[in-house]
């Protein structure tokens, strides 16, 4: 984020410009999850767009502290930008006071996730217990860790690779529906039940922390799965 | 004349002793004051120190053989954490719309939400340039602000500056 997402022109005009910027660090917060060890010094290199989805965690807020938009994962600048223009374009509908801005809230984000081509059965299921399910059983692997075989060049060892279109499309899925659950959601309340909201480990906004995998598991999955390829 | 004289010298010296030993005496208390005895969460470790600073989640200590120490907030004993989240408040109650400074309590830098000893809200309710963008150091700072402007919020794990 630092070295490509921060460092684009547009990126920071419109920080500057239109918003009002926060930056906090999540390290040691419950619902910030856990990655796999790398280095501060480490070089930094390509990184898919959503991952490293407790690393980084984007939200929109109205200037009283509403939770109006979510996004999980590494942003580069382009997302970013696209994430900028659809939030601007719901705070300019929300921005006055009325009975029916968390109607409209979660009527934009169905509204965006039908232009990206979820049906409503994908929206509706979202919800269900075997959405988060099955983003419990995602892998590192899945989540793009430690993949020899299909490895970005270049990438330095134990960096993630891009997610899969499938963990992606999850991903956006599973962002757009906790804004949808939760419209308008005060920060005040976000703090207080911040695991509950985000989720912990290996989920994205909104996934349920009782099917959460520790960090601890995830990491000695990553490591069977170093020792598998070690050994091929 | 003599005898008075050397009984004034003598009073003089008494009192500049008395005095200097009173001087001595409470600089030497609010010293004790300020040096306490550091534990981390364990209890394994500890160190005799004075605290300096906190900043960014990170509490700094001075010991006595002058060395300058630097401990997680949160890896500190309850006490010691309470004792820094007193002095927090403290500090916030002094200055409570001053950006805390060195030397005091907090400069900046990224607060957690939960446990950050100053509270829900951020002391630092003016932002920060930081890659050419103005930072401010929680949302409850914005929200504080009063403007008109919509907010983003990047959660991110870890330090920025070491971060991709």
């Amino acid at each position: 984020m630092r070295t490509v997402t921060f460092s684009n022109a547009e990126v920071r005009k419109l920080l500057n410009q239109q918003w009002m910027s926060c930056l906090t660090n999540t390290m040691g917060d419950r619902n910030a999850g856990a990655s796999l060890a790398h280095a501060p010094t480490d070089p930094a290199g390509p990184c898919g767009i959503g991952a490293g989805r407790q690393n980084v965690q984007t939200l929109f807020l109205t200037p009283k502290g509403e939770i109006f938009h979510v996004v999980s994962g590494y942003l580069d600048a382009k997302t970013l930008l696209e994430e900028i223009g659809f939030a601007r374009q719901l705070w300019e509908q929300i921005k006055t006071e009325s009975e029916e801005r968390k109607r409209i809230v979660v009527e934009v984000h169905r509204r965006r996730l039908q232009e990206l081509g979820y049906s409503e059965r994908e929206i509706a299921e979202a919800k269900t217990p075997a959405f988060d399910l099955r983003l419990k059983q995602l892998s590192p692997s899945d989540l793009g860790f430690d993949v020899p075989d299909f490895s970005f060049p270049g990438l330095p060892e134990g960096m993630p690779q891009p997610f899969s279109s499938e963990i992606q499309k999850w991903r956006v899925l599973k962002d757009h529906n906790f804004v949808m659950g939760h419209p308008l959601i005060s920060i005040q309340q976000f703090n207080r039940q911040a695991s509950q909201l985000v989720g912990e480990g290996s989920t994205f906004f909104g996934s349920h922390p009782a099917l959460n995998g520790l960090p601890e598991e995830f990491n000695e999955q990553a490591e069977r799965l170093r020792q598998m390829f070690k050994q091929r | 004349m003599k005898l008075v004289e050397k009984n004034w010298m003598s009073s003089a010296f008494c009192f500049f002793v008395t005095i200097s030993v009173a001087c001595l005496s409470a600089a030497s208390q609010e010293s004790s004051e300020h040096f306490r005895t550091w534990e981390d969460e364990s209890g394994a470790y500890q160190i005799d120190a004075i605290f300096t600073e906190y900043m960014s989640g990170k509490v700094k200590l001075l010991r006595r053989d002058g060395q300058a120490v630097t401990v997680d907030y949160r890896r500190l004993s309850p006490d010691d954490r309470e004792y820094v989240r007193s002095l927090v408040t403290r500090e916030r109650a002094k200055n409570p719309r001053h950006e805390l400074s060195e030397g005091n309590v907090s400069k900046g830098g990224a607060p957690r939400s939960e446990e950050d000893p100053r509270g829900e809200v951020n002391s630092r309710l003016k932002p920060e340039e930081k890659f050419e963008i103005d930072w401010y150091g929680s949302p409850q700072a914005v929200v504080a602000s009063n403007s008109d402007r919509p907010l983003i919020w990047f959660r991110i794990l870890g330090d920025i500056d070491g971060f991709m």
